[in-house]
């Protein structure tokens, strides 16, 4: 009786574990390379090694800090870039945000930013258009992403017209991970239209290229 | 293994080894319970606060760093080209002419018309300070880190544009190291660089272009790319262009048709490489400052002068003749006249006609020279 109850445990623990190894619910594929500057497409991205991208990791609900770290690499804004940890800019700041928050940290840091909210026209204005704005400058930005979540918006794919949003929860592992237009609003507007815009841009990595060959 | 009491055999443990290392599994694949990334706190403000934009960083908390600004995302700025100053803190020596650039850049116009650090909104150019020895700036460094490393700091690396309207963004214009605290300078050597690698650039488009528009019919000649600029120390690229051509007899005969052989040896001799030299002197030949015609054959601008001052140079003796014979003649009355008659006649026929004086040969040629 004892065999088969065990038996009957480990059945039930079996599936289960296959049950949670299914993917999330989103509709969202990695891409099979995880640095997307070997991508032979168009695409305005972020350029940062995994290494540099796990300075982010969430582990504690701070997403909003983690994706504003990401883009303070990008943009080599250090007072962003150090949200997470103690630093010359201030303590550590952890957990969840609101606009609020955000707006107060920095402020107090410094950090040139425009925090914006509110779906718009879609098109010239709110959460959407700046969003392309954001990408098309190289600036990218911290964005609303699934139900209570924020996640980096790490660049667009003007070739397959995807776009490109980095997750900073710990089983993501940092994949980039890419969206068609409508799956893209769907999971931003799920979380409230708020997005926050770094001022300052960030070049691609630069290379040493013959070009007068 | 004997059977343990309550029945429980080694089967029985492995069972439940498996269930519980299982269950560690299953705890260990899930997601974790939603955190509180953004609170509830959050969203219900995100829905108060509607479609607004809130500038921060400029000013310490306050009423004044709240400023709702026009709701739409500002200019394209993507047509910029990037300026980046490169310093490296952990080297002394180049502590002072790092500091020297960076606040050349805040001050000289030479090099605030480049980039503005205070008016972004106005800069030409993105402006970036970055330092070598930063790790969270390695990912960017990558690439150029040994071509830095070998040279002098600080160093200015320069980007096209993000748009790709100047091609590839993480392309490297150019890189120049160290400074020599003179703003016009550092302003010259960035737009020597931007201005070759444009030009370049734009002859490459042009000659894609016309290929791309043209049939290919046999021969298909390839633009002509500029080197870059001539050997400049401490930089990249610090390749010497190569030795200019002199043009060929051949080029020099398709370039100048109605020049004369001999001009056209003295030309290639002399190694003539630019085509604008040569048709600057080609012009010149046309005009008539160069004599084109047999060296014997004057032209009619230079005979009439010669006619002119044959002519006034001939009169005095002329006139001193006739007056000789006139007064001969009237003391001796009556002899021969008819010398001076033919004489005065050439006289009459050497000085005073303008026209006829330019009859065959030393009239004017039809048509000019």
């Amino acid at each position: 009786m004892l065999r088969i109850a065990l038996t009957f445990l480990v059945l039930v623990v079996g599936f289960s574990v296959a049950g949670a190894g299914e993917p999330s619910p989103r509709q969202g594929t990695a891409l099979t390379s995880p640095n997307p500057s070997r991508a032979k497409v168009a695409v305005s991205s972020m350029q940062l090694s995994l290494e540099t991208r796990h300075a982010g990791d969430n582990t504690d609900g701070s997403c909003v800090q983690c994706s504003l770290t990401h883009c303070g690499y990008h943009s080599n804004v250090p007072a962003a870039a150090l949200l997470l940890v103690d630093s010359q800019y201030g303590s550590a700041v952890r957990g969840g945000s609101t606009p609020s928050r955000v707006a107060s940290y920095c402020n107090a840091r410094h950090i040139p930013a425009w925090n914006i909210t509110g779906e718009g026209n879609g098109v010239t204005t709110g959460t959407k258009a700046w969003m392309r704005y954001a990408a098309k400058t190289r600036r990218f930005a911290a964005i609303g992403f699934t139900p209570r979540h924020f996640e980096t918006l790490w660049g667009y794919d003007y070739e397959k017209q995807k776009w490109l949003v980095v997750n900073n929860q710990l089983p993501a592992q940092m994949r980039v991970e890419e969206y068609s237009d409508e799956e893209f609003m769907r999971h931003h507007l799920e979380s409230g239209a708020w997005i926050v815009v770094l001022k300052q841009p960030g070049s691609e990595n630069p290379v040493l290229e013959e070009w007068w060959k | 293994m004997e059977e343990q009491s309550d029945g429980f055999t080694w089967v029985d443990w492995a069972l439940v080894a498996i269930a519980l290392l299982l269950l560690a599994c299953t705890c260990r694949g899930s997601e974790p319970p939603a955190a509180a990334d953004v609170t509830e706190e959050g969203h219900r403000e995100t829905v108060r606060r509607g479609n607004h934009r809130e500038d921060l960083g400029a000013a310490e908390e306050g009423p004044e760093a709240y400023s709702i600004g026009a709701l739409s995302p500002p200019e394209d700025d993507s047509d910029r080209w990037w300026i980046c100053v490169v310093t490296r803190k952990s080297d002394p020596k180049s502590a002072a002419a790092s500091a020297k650039l960076v606040a050349d850049f805040d001050s000289s116009i030479d090099l605030r018309a480049w980039a503005d650090k205070d008016n972004p909104e106005l800069s030409w150019a993105h402006y970036c300070e970055r330092d070598i020895d930063d790790p969270k700036q390695a990912d960017w460094f990558r690439s150029i880190r040994s071509q830095l490393l070998d040279n002098e700091f600080p160093a200015v690396v320069l980007q096209p544009p993000a748009n790709g309207s100047y091609g590839k963004n993480a392309r490297t214009v150019g890189i120049i190291h160290g400074y020599n605290s003179v703003p016009q300078y550092m302003s010259d050597r960035i737009r020597a660089k931007i201005k070759a690698y444009s030009d370049d650039f734009s002859k490459r488009k042009f000659a894609a272009a016309a290929k791309a528009a043209a049939p290919s019919m046999g021969h298909s000649q390839a633009a002509p790319v500029k080197p870059p600029l001539s050997r400049h120390p401490n930089e990249w690229p610090d390749v010497a262009p190569p030795k200019p051509q002199a043009l060929s007899y051949k080029r020099v005969r398709e370039l100048c048709p109605q020049a004369p052989t001999a001009w056209v040896r003295a030309c290639v001799k002399d190694g003539i490489a630019d085509e604008d030299e040569l048709a600057e002197a080609y012009d010149e030949l046309l005009e008539g400052q160069v004599n084109l015609n047999h060296p014997t054959q004057p032209t009619s601008s230079s005979l009439w002068d010669l006619v002119l001052v044959v002519g006034t140079i001939g009169c005095i003796p002329a006139c001193l003749i006739l007056w000789y014979q006139l007064r001969k003649n009237s003391s001796m009355s009556g002899s021969g006249g008819n010398a001076s008659g033919s004489n005065s006649s050439e006289i009459d026929g050497s000085s005073t006609s303008n026209t006829q004086a330019c009859s065959v040969p030393f009239s004017p040629r039809p048509g000019g020279y």
